[in-house]
């Protein structure tokens, strides 16, 4: 069983994974991640440090993590994703789409405005 | 050592572990990669969860066979439930490149199996029910 811990971090939610993010898991993180949006108002970090295995139905609940996020103004940030998690990201093309970060701590400072200025989106 | 391997368990998401774990035992001793073997394992769990979720439908009592053994080079992955058809060919092409705005939410299961595997077979008849085989070519 796949188990999810939400932590509020500085700036962001943090959803920490552990297991396997096969269909079963699915609707629990739906479940986590909605939990976390509201937490932290849109802006959400996903740990995958825990997690060897990725599957569509999985990648289906981050894309619309996402999206949900973004109507927040927020976002979510993917962190700590193992090779064959980067893997099945890639061959989805969704490694263009979701912003990856190799530690948690870069991914939350991501969220941080620079220099007290306004942070300059300069996604298309 | 089996030149065969397989196993039956009922149609439940629950399951899905453990076939997981039974395909990556199966490819490992038929001699794939370690990476094979991943690949095997996703394409297998994508097809069983389509199973459980469309052929079956949740919560609906079935089961699932599954069986890996070798044909020459490759080794096939078949599959074998009593749900409804599927028809691979009304599944629509996910858009992997576009904005995440634009991104259709349906059919990566099915892209990944066709991307992982060598080649899919997708086979209903009315006695036998529904019947998938997936080949992986070993690397020499």
């Amino acid at each position: 069983m796949s188990e999810f811990a939400i932590h509020q971090g500085s700036g962001a939610a943090v959803v920490e994974v552990n297991g396997r993010l096969d269909a079963l898991a699915a609707p629990q993180f739906d479940g986590a991640l909605q939990a976390a949006l509201q937490a932290g108002q849109g802006r959400v970090v996903v740990d995958l440090a825990g997690v060897g295995y990725l599957s569509s139905s999985c990648l289906r609940i981050l894309l619309l993590g996402t999206r949900r996020a973004r109507e927040l103004a927020g976002d979510l940030k993917l962190c700590c994703l193992a090779p064959r998690v980067r893997q099945v990201l890639a061959l989805a093309g969704f490694d263009l789409v979701f912003e990856l970060w190799e530690t948690r701590s870069q991914a939350l400072a991501a969220f941080a405005p620079r220099d007290g200025s306004e942070r300059v989106c300069t996604r298309a | 050592m089996p030149d065969r391997f397989e196993m039956t368990v009922p149609s439940d998401l629950a399951n899905l572990a453990r076939i997981a774990e039974f395909v990556t035992d199966a490819a490992l001793r038929l001699g794939l990669t370690e990476q094979q073997a991943f690949e095997v394992q996703m394409a297998t769990d994508e097809a069983c969860a389509n199973i459980v979720e469309h052929a079956y439908g949740l919560g609906v009592p079935g089961s699932i066979g599954v069986a890996c053994e070798m044909e020459g080079d490759d080794l096939v992955v078949t599959i074998r439930d009593r749900g409804r058809p599927f028809n691979a060919n009304q599944v629509p092409t996910p858009d992997v490149t576009g904005p995440l705005e634009d991104r259709r939410i349906g059919g990566l299961g099915l892209y990944f199996m066709r991307k992982l595997m060598d080649r899919v077979v997708f086979h209903h008849d009315a006695q036998g029910g529904n019947e998938l085989r997936m080949y992986k070519r070993r690397s020499p």
